[in-house]
Order: C-alpha cells, then structure tokens, then sequence
C-alpha cells in the first residue's frame, strides 16, 4: 500500500528537548458539575468560550459565566463559530444551535431535521450562508433562512463530518471518514476528494486548520498529521503521532507559520522550519487531552477533562542541567553558557550539552559572540579568553597582556571591533580578520580618552554605530566614531522630582534612539538623544535591572521575579509569577539577543526564552460588558431611567489572560463624577441621579498605563421627575388657574350675597324699629300706662321701666346679627310684661326653658310672641295661651289657633318670612312652621357658637 | 449513541425477516479473546460464543458477545473478580459492537479485503465509538474476519482497585476472529 511507504519516506519524527511551558491551571469553579471541556474559543472581542458536558460558559480569566440555552436545558456543546455580524453560533451535541448576539441576547433556531446528531462546526460564507456540518446528518445550509440538506454528488452520502472550513478560496472542507472532501460553488459547483492516493496517509480525517499562508493542516485518526500546501496543491509534511501519544485531538495556529498538535497524551510545537518539539507537560494534566487553543495574546490553552491550563507561549523554558549560569550568548544554533565552573553549550535542538575549553575552574561573567564566530569570555579575575569552537582556537589575554581589569563583566563589540567593559576602566580590542588568529590590537580608554579609570557594568552597541557604556559613579559615556563623550548630567530632573544617574547598571537603545538606562533602586530612565530625560520608570520588583532591546524593538526589563516588556504601542507587560518566575534571579545582564529578534536570559540553572507576539493595539486589557441583559433597563441604548427607579449597577470585565489578576478598572460617570474612580472589582454603582444625560466609560489596564485602553461606554439618560415634565407643568398650570377661577367665582358670590344680607338686615331692623315704634303699639302702651297710673303709681312707674327696657333692648339689638338667648328672654319678659298689663289674664306665656346658652337673630322671639298676639283673637272668652320651648337646638313659639274675624289693618306684611330670609343666611337648618289648624308652631334654630357659619 | 444501537439492532432482526436479494453473513461461534498484559500477572480468557452479522447491503454489522461466556482463566477466583468486580457481568451482562464498515466492499467476491468498521463498542454499559481495522477474508460464501484492537479500561469506566493496579493492565488487548457464513435469503 502506498501510504506505507510514505510513511517510511517521508516522515518528520517529534524529535527536540522539552521546551517548557508554565502550565497555569485556572480556576475549576464553574459553579456546576462539569465533567469535560468540549470546546474552547475565543470571540473577537477577546472573550474566551468554554463549552463543556453541562453548558456554554463566558471566562475572563477569574469567572465563569453560564450562559443558559433559551430553553433552559443543559447539553454538551459540540462546536462555537463567530459570525461575520459578531454573533456566538452554539452547537450541541444533540443537533440544536443556539445564537448569542453581540448584545448578549441569546435565541435558538430551528434545526429540527437533523435534532439528535452533533453539530461538529458551523461556517459562515462570505455570501451570507452558513454551513452546519453534523455528525451523522452531513452538510445542510442556511441558505435565505431555508435550512437544507447539501446533496450535490458524493454529499449525499457523506454522514459523519469530523471537522471543516472554509479556504481563503471560499471552498468548503470536510474531514470524513472518506477523506478529505472539497467542496466549492465557484466557478461552477463542484467537489474534490483528498484521499490516500493524493497521499494521505488514512482517510479518517478528523481535524483541519488552516495555517495563515492558506496551507491546510490535516489531522488523521491513528496517524497524526499532514500539510496540504496551497502553493503545491499537494500533502507535504507529514508528522506521525507515537503510540503512546494518543490520537489527535486538537490542531491549532500560533503565532505566524507555527501550528500547535494536540495529541490526547502530548502537545507538540511545529514551525515553519520544519522543527517539532514537543512540550513538557505539566504533572496536574495527567488526563487525556482534549482541546487545544491559541488565543489572540499568545496563550496556549489546553483542556483535559474539566481542568483547564493556560501557559504564555511568549516565554518559555530550558534547563540545560548545568549550574551557576551566570552569562549566556548564542551562536550557531547554540546556547553558550557561562557558569561559575566553566564554559557549555546547549544544542537548542536536541538540547544535548557540551563542555569546552577544558577549564573547571573558569568562573565566566561575560560572553559575546562576534561575527567571524569567535566568543569572547570574560572572567571574574581570570582575564579574557576568546575562543573560536569551529577550529578549537583560545587566546587568553589578562592584564598581563594590556588589558585594563581580570575581572569583565561584559563584553560587546561590532565588526574588528571589541569593547570590555571591566573594573578597571574599558579596553578596546580590534583585530584585521580573525580575533584568535591574528594580532590583537589593545587600547585603554583611560590613555586614548582620558576615560577616568572605574568599574564599568555595561556595553551597547547601538544601531547608529554609537557604543554606550555604563559605568559606577560616572553615569554615561558613548563613542562616536573616534570621539569619546560624556552623556548624562549627574543629576536629572522631570518635573519637581530630580534623580541621581552617575550609577548605571545597563543601557540599551530604541528604535527612536532613545536611550534607556537602568540606575540604583530599580530606576529605568527614558532619554532622549539630547540627554534630557522623557520617561521614568520606578520598578517595584528588583533593585538592579538589566536591559535589552529585542529584535522587534521592545525593551526588555529584567528583574528579580519578573520580565517586563515595554512596546511603543501598549506600554509596559509583565511577566511575573502567573507565567512561573517566582523564584527568578538572574545576574545583571547575563542576556542575550538571538537572530531572530528573540531574548534569551540565563538565571542560575534555568534559560528563559522571550519571543515576541509581535505587540499591537490589540494586545491590551479587552473591556466588556457583563451580565447587562439580565435587567431589562440595560437593553436600551441610551439607557433610559425613571427619576424615582434610577439605579444603576453596571459589570464589567476587562480580559487579560497573561496575568488576570493584574487588571485594574478606571471608571467615570461623566456628568456627575469629578475625577476617574479607580477599583479591581468590575462593578460599578449609582443610585439617585437628578435628571439629565450621562456617560458611563470604563477602561481597563494590566500596567495602569490606561491611554492605551479602549474604554466602553453606556450613554444614560435620567428622565425629570413627573413633577419637573412639561405636561405636568401646563396641567398644573390649569388645574391652579381654574381653582383660581373657581374661588373667585366663589368670592363674588359670597360677596353678593354679603350684600343681599346686609340689605335684608338692613330692611328687617329698619322695619323693626318701624313696628316697635308703631302708633299702634305706643297708643295701647300708653293707654295701659293711662290706667295703671290712677290705680297703681308704684306699678306705672314699673311698668314705665319695662317699657323702656325694652326699647333700650331692641335699639340695643338691631344691629347684632345674633343675640344670646338670655338676652332675647329679657328683651321678650320686658315685652311680655307690658302685654300681660295690657291684657292681664287673658295672655298666658309658658316658659320651658331648657338652656339659656345658644343665639338666635335677634328679636325674633318678641316678633314670634308678636305675631300670635297680631293674628289671634286675646278676649276674656277666649284668653291665649302661647308657649315657649327652648331646648339646646331649637326655640319652639307656639299658640292655639283663634283667628281675628278681620285681619288687623295694622300688618306690616313682614313677620314671618322677613324671619325666614335672614335665617336661610345664618344657617342650613331651617325655620319650621307647622300649622295643624289648632296649634299654630313656628320653631327656629338655635345656633350654637361651634356652628355658625 | 442509541440511534446506533437501534439501527444495529433493527439491521440484527432484519437479517432474519427481510425478504429479497437481502445478503447477510452471520454466526454464531465466533472467537474472541481479551489479554490483559500487567506487570504483574498477564490474565486471559476467550469465549467462542461472538454472534455477529454483517449486511452486505449497507455495509452495517453487530457483533455481540456474552460476558459469562468466557474461560480460561488462570483462576477460579480471577474470574469471578472478572465476572463480578470488573464487568459486574450480572449488571451488564453483554459487550456489543454495532456500526458500518467505512469501505465498501463486495464480500461475495472472493478476496482479503482491509476494513474499518465504526461503530459503537458498548462494555460495561458504557458505549464509545471506536474505529476498528479489521482484515475481511472472503471466499465469497462465507467471510473470515481478523481483528485486534486496543480498549482503555477507563473508557468503559472498569474501574480496578488501586491494590491490583499492577495486576491489572490499562489497555486490554481484544483479539477477534470470526467466520461468517452467508445466509441467502428467498
């Protein structure tokens, strides 16, 4: 069979020494039982999706959220996609499909036809459809909102797809248990096969990636993988996977040409150069693997059951198995390390070590490697050694020879040309061709320059050609051309701080050249070609910083228990004890630059490896919105609010995997906070807000530098209250003017009437006084008086009194609206009386007196009395007996009806409903006048003092 | 997965009752062997009771065996730790592999054919799919079928005692050897 020999023709074994990785494993909190990952992705907005046997969660690095499927059941998820749109497309392995919008909605869609069989991915067509390829159904499409069965030739009989994708051709790739099918609509539609004689080694194909050059990895059941090339149109690489390795389970993109293979037992590293290394696993990771994926900040997440490891592929991990390395270089291919006890190299490939130069007792600081392939070794007192590994070729040189100190701590150089920087000043070496072979020329600065003699800690060689050299006590020099200068003042100033720069322990340029210095007490300082200082940057980790500027023009600061890195467009990234350097001491400047931009520190026992992602904007603390769509209020944009329900609580997140723990939050509500409010906790809380519009913004950073973060934002707008809204204004406008209009309507009634009172009154009292005083009423007073005067003197003078008592009375009255009830009985016993002389014992007044407390309008009473005496018949024959009842309520004058035959002349027509009218003013309650045709009753109210109006 | 078992089941009794050019192979005497390689003790048993059918229509097979059925152990007590510890026999008292074989393939074309049969590998009550290669013999009136294949103990969820871990082996080796004889149907 052909694939056999295939197998044994071309095969790249997984060959190379465990490169290391710090393996982090993350939190297995997920709040349910969960008993495997299924899936890993990562959205665009950074998000990292966990699909596991018990639902879909959302993970930034410290939290697990649940995301429920609409119906509420919990299923395995088999595949997540991204839509063009930014919507989270879910598969199941029961064949639902569940979208989340990029609001955080989340709906499911019908997918009835192919209901029981995993969805193993779901693709979106530039044209709008979307492919769903399932485990046992085949390929259907949405196509126009029809879901449909693709059944074009072989697609009719293809059931389980393992994995697909869709080319940056627009074809369709399906891994079968047929191989690999191709399907495509363009130019016209049609469909290829990839099978074992176009050199797959099997035809179970059950992973495809697609390399960002457009090759195609293939990953195969049982085999391992192979390289479909775009430019060849043919399998290329082939990688076996080793029995005890497992099956394929995962293939994933790193950064460039490099491709991650996830065997169930081992992870593999392949880069473009054709070289497999397999990774050193950690001891936690003893399940099968499951999942592999490579998020966009160079982490590598790696799932195994339920636990989940994240490890920062930027650095990573030697340990050559020599101790005390305390300088490093690398050339041909090598690590050159070296240690307290002599000089090794390390094949980075195979990792297998080599002592040379024969000497034990070397205790190196310093190395460099020099373009014609010579090291130069500086020793701690033992002098210089320059050794050409190729021809075997050492040359010593120590102060015997001219050299300035024994003791080196470093070394650079460019060209013919080599700088020691040693305790004693600086030596400059240069030779014509060969370092070992040939003549050595040695100068001192302190002869050619006039260098003041001293410890030198550090040499650059900048790309402008200046050479920089760093020195204890007397700051910065560099060289320039064949002129030596003095860089840095002792003393700078930014701002009001000033600072001592004559100690400097390392120097490097950037891109800018801008030169970076790192000085006592941890200090790193930014300056500008000129010498005036730009940054400052006081490290809280280490004391003494090393320097280095990486192939991609970062600087690279490295301290105890950390590396940061600092890039033009992020700021400053720090690797710390979340990717393993917790126990981290390097010696100063015991670095190294690699050709292909890449660092390499030495740290006793331990090589750390910094390779670049390539820093852009995107590389920063990613802010999102978290669980907004569980209140109602938030779905809105703006977010509208009610004045009396205005209370807002806002979460947030801000993603950073490298080192979760590090994010900070800068919050402001614009409008209503004067200043940022700065918190760890992705929350954010406002209650009474007075109405107006508001601008929530929030920004995240991982190195407090938040000009580099892209904040999110919510604009709200808090409504006036009811009582502040215009339709509330112009109806209480009306509603007042009509209260207005309705009181003086009121007033003008009360006030006519006031006036029609005061005329009844007016009326009553002038046509009381006009009864009192009438001719009628005096003439028989007189007369009674003419009679009693003959046979009584004592009784007319009496009577003379009552007579005036009354009129006193009634002048008294007239004007008072009311008068005390025992004032109107004194005012009617004096009328009484000069009745009872007149008519003696044919007038008989009963008094039932109950209460003297109370008022009624005055001279009713007598009026009452009055009038039954006007209008009925008072004779020896037929005496009148009129009865007064006085209760708390109500006066009751009543009498026995005796008609006059003729009505006295004398009636002045007023009387009784003079009465009624001025009553109806005083009060509600009515004057009552009850007529049985034999008792004539006329009752009038009493008013007490509580109840007059 | 059911479906599977169901489809393989529905196939099982199509065998016996669908009418017309139906081709099936079948039997009922299969041979089939497990071999545990430990380091401390190697322990094997085979049974000659593998019943399977294979429908030369579409390609769908069963293969079925009772665990009581196997002998040979080294002791009386290994199989009763086997019968009633391991694969609680009483519980879950079958082994099923029901699925389709990828290839086509006329069995009744005399040849040696190589095969892969996917299908769902029910142990202990516990169903995974697996992928079989298998080398298919035909004489074109009956078809010998060679397997041997791998099977982690921890797919099946068998659980062995952290005492006799050393006895017994992670992986268990299956040996199959069956002939099938084909039962033309009118």
């Amino acid at each position: 069979m052909n694939w056999f020999f295939m197998i044994i023709f071309i095969s790249l074994t997984v060959s190379g020494r465990a490169q290391e990785y710090y393996f982090r494993q993350m939190p297995s909190d997920y709040g349910r039982d969960i008993q495997e990952i299924s899936i890993l992705f990562q959205d665009s907005d950074h998000m990292m999706w966990i699909g596991t046997d018990n639902g879909l969660y959302s993970f930034d690095g410290r939290q697990y959220r649940y995301t429920p499927l609409p119906g509420g059941s919990t299923q395995t998820v088999s595949t997540i996609s991204e839509s063009p749109k930014g919507e989270k497309w879910v598969g199941y392995q029961d064949g639902s499909i569940q979208i989340i919008t990029s609001k955080g909605h989340s709906e499911s869609i019908n997918t009835n036809s192919i209901k029981g069989f995993p969805i193993s991915k779901i693709l979106f067509q530039k044209n709008g459809d979307v492919f769903i390829a399932t485990y046992g159904k085949g390929l259907w499409v949405i196509h126009k909102n029809q879901f449909t069965r693709l059944r074009f030739q072989n697609l009719e009989h293809i059931d389980d797809i393992y994995d697909a994708l869709i080319d940056r051709q627009g074809r369709l790739w399906l891994g079968t248990d047929n191989g690999v099918w191709i399907y495509h609509t363009y130019p016209e539609e049609s469909i290829d096969n990839l099978h074992r004689k176009n050199g797959l080694p099997d035809e179970i194909v059950k992973e495809l990636e697609q390399q960002s050059n457009g090759d195609i990895w293939i990953g195969i059941y049982d085999y391992g993988l192979v390289r479909y090339s775009s430019v060849g149109k043919s399998i290329n690489d082939t990688i076996l996977s080793k029995a005890e390795e497992g099956q394929v389970v995962s293939l994933v993109n790193g950064n460039g040409d490099e491709v991650w293979v996830g065997f169930e037992k081992s992870i593999n590293h392949y880069s473009y150069n054709k070289k497999v290394r397999s990774i050193k696993l950690p001891d936690d990771l003893n399940e099968h693997i499951t999942n592999l994926f490579f998020d966009r900040t160079g982490n590598l997440w790696v799932s195994a059951g339920n636990k989940l490891f994240v490890a920062n592929t930027q650095l990573d991990l030697r340990i050559p198995g020599v101790k005390e390395i305390q300088a490093i270089a690398v050339m041909n291919n090598k690590l050159w390390l070296g240690c307290k006890k002599g000089l090794f190299s390390m094949d980075q490939e195979s990792g297998s070590l080599t002592q040379h130069l024969n000497e034990e007792n070397l205790n190196i600081w310093s190395i460099y490697a020099d373009p014609q392939g010579c090291l130069w070794i500086g020793t701690s007192d033992q002098g210089l050694y320059i050794y050409d590994p190729e021809r075997n070729g050492v040359k010593h040189l120590t102060e015997h020879n001219g050299i300035s100190n024994n003791t080196i701590p470093n070394i650079a150089g460019k060209a013919n040309q080599t700088w020691l920087a040693t305790l004693g000043g600086i030596t400059e070496i240069t030779w014509t061709d060969h370092p070992v072979k040939d003549e050595l020329s040695i100068t001192l600065f302190q002869e050619k320059y006039d260098f003041p003699a001293g410890f030198v800690y550090d040499i650059y060689v900048a790309d402008d050609q200046k050479v920089w050299f760093a020195t204890d006590g007397l700051g910065l020099y560099y060289l320039d051309g064949q002129e030596l200068h003095h860089f840095t003042k002792p003393m700078l100033k930014l701002g009001e701080d000033s600072f001592d720069l004559r100690t400097i322990y390392s120097v490097t340029a950037d891109a800018q050249n801008n030169i970076w210095v790192s000085g006592t007490k941890g200090n790193i300082f930014k300056l500008d070609p000129k010498g005036n200082l730009l940054e400052h940057i006081s490290s809280t980790v280490g004391s003494e910083n090393s320097l280095v500027t990486s192939g991609q023009g970062e600087i690279v600061i490295v301290s105890e228990g950390s590396i940061q890195v600092q890039n033009q467009i992020t700021g400053i990234s720090m690797f710390g004890a979340t990717t393993g350097l917790t126990s981290f001491s390097p010696n100063i400047n015991s670095l190294a630059l690699d050709s292909d931009g890449s660092i390499w520190i030495a740290d006793t026992e331990k090589v750390l490896h910094y390779k670049s992602i390539g820093w852009d904007s995107s590389h920063y603390v990613r802010m999102q919105w978290v669980d907004l769509t569980l209140t109602s209020k938030y779905l809105s944009d703006p977010i509208k609010l009610s004045s009396d329900s205005n209370f807002l609580d806002f979460h947030f997140t801000g993603v950073w995997y490298t080192d979760p723990g590090s994010v900070r939050y800068r919050y402001m509500l614009k409008e209503h906070d004067e200043d940022w409010i700065y918190t760890r906790e992705g929350r954010a809380v406002y209650s009474k807000l007075s109405q107006g519009t508001y601008t929530f913004v929030v920004a995240g950073s991982h190195n407090d530098d938040f000009s580099k973060s892209v904040p999110i934002q919510r604009q709200i707008i808090v409504s006036p209250p009811f009582y502040l809204t215009w339709w509330f204004i112009l109806c209480s406008l009306l509603f007042i003017s009509f209260l207005a209009y309705l009181y003086m309507r009121e007033r003008i009634r009360r006030i006519s009437r006031f006036h029609q009172l005061e005329k009844e009154k007016t009326t009553f009292q002038l046509n009381a006084i006009h009864a009192q005083v009438n001719p009628h009423f005096l003439f028989n007073s007189f007369n009674t008086l003419s009679g009693i005067i003959e046979e009584d003197q004592v009784a007319a003078v009496d009577y003379v009194d009552q007579l005036s008592s009354f009129f006193r009375g009634v002048l008294l009255h007239r004007d008072s609206e009311l008068i005390s009830l025992s004032e109107e009985i004194n005012i009617m016993r004096n009328y009484t009386y000069i009745l009872k002389k007149r008519y003696g014992d044919n007038i008989v007044i009963n008094e039932y007196i109950e209460t003297l407390e109370g008022f009624i309008a005055p001279l009713s009473l007598q009026l009452l009395v009055e009038n039954a005496i006007k209008h009925n018949i008072v004779s020896d024959v037929k005496p009148l007996t009129i009865t007064i009842t006085i209760d708390h309520k109500r006066l009751m004058v009543s009498n026995p009806i005796q008609p006059k035959i003729q009505s006295s002349s004398e009636s002045t027509g007023f009387g009784l409903s003079s009465l009624l009218t001025r009553y109806q003013y005083l009060t509600s309650s009515c004057i009552e006048i009850l007529n049985d045709g034999e008792t004539f009753t006329v009752s009038i109210p009493v008013l007490q003092l509580n109840t007059i109006t | 997965m059911p479906r599977r078992i169901f489809i393989g089941t529905l196939c099982f009794l199509m065998a016996f009752t669908a009418s017309g050019q139906n081709q099936i192979f079948k039997t009922n005497t299969g041979f089939i062997s497990f071999r545990s390689d430990a380091p401390l003790e190697i322990i094997k048993a085979s049974s000659n009771e593998l019943k399977g059918v294979i429908d030369q229509n579409d390609m769908t097979f069963l293969f079925l065996v009772s665990i009581t059925s196997f002998e040979g152990f080294n002791t009386e007590l290994q199989k009763e730790h086997f019968y009633e510890n391991y694969l609680e026999s009483a519980k879950y008292p079958k082994a099923t592999f029901t699925g389709k074989i990828i290839e086509f393939i006329d069995l009744t074309k005399p040849g040696t054919y190589s095969a892969r049969a996917k299908g769902q590998l029910t142990i202990h009550g516990q169903t995974k799919e697996r992928i079989i290669k298998t080398e298919l013999i035909s004489n074109g009136n009956s078809v010998i079928v060679n397997a041997k294949f791998r099977i982690p103990l921890v797919d099946h969820q068998i659980e062995v005692p952290r005492i006799v871990n050393q006895k017994i082996a992670q992986e268990i080796e299956i040996t199959v050897k069956a002939t099938l004889t084909l039962m033309k149907k009118s």
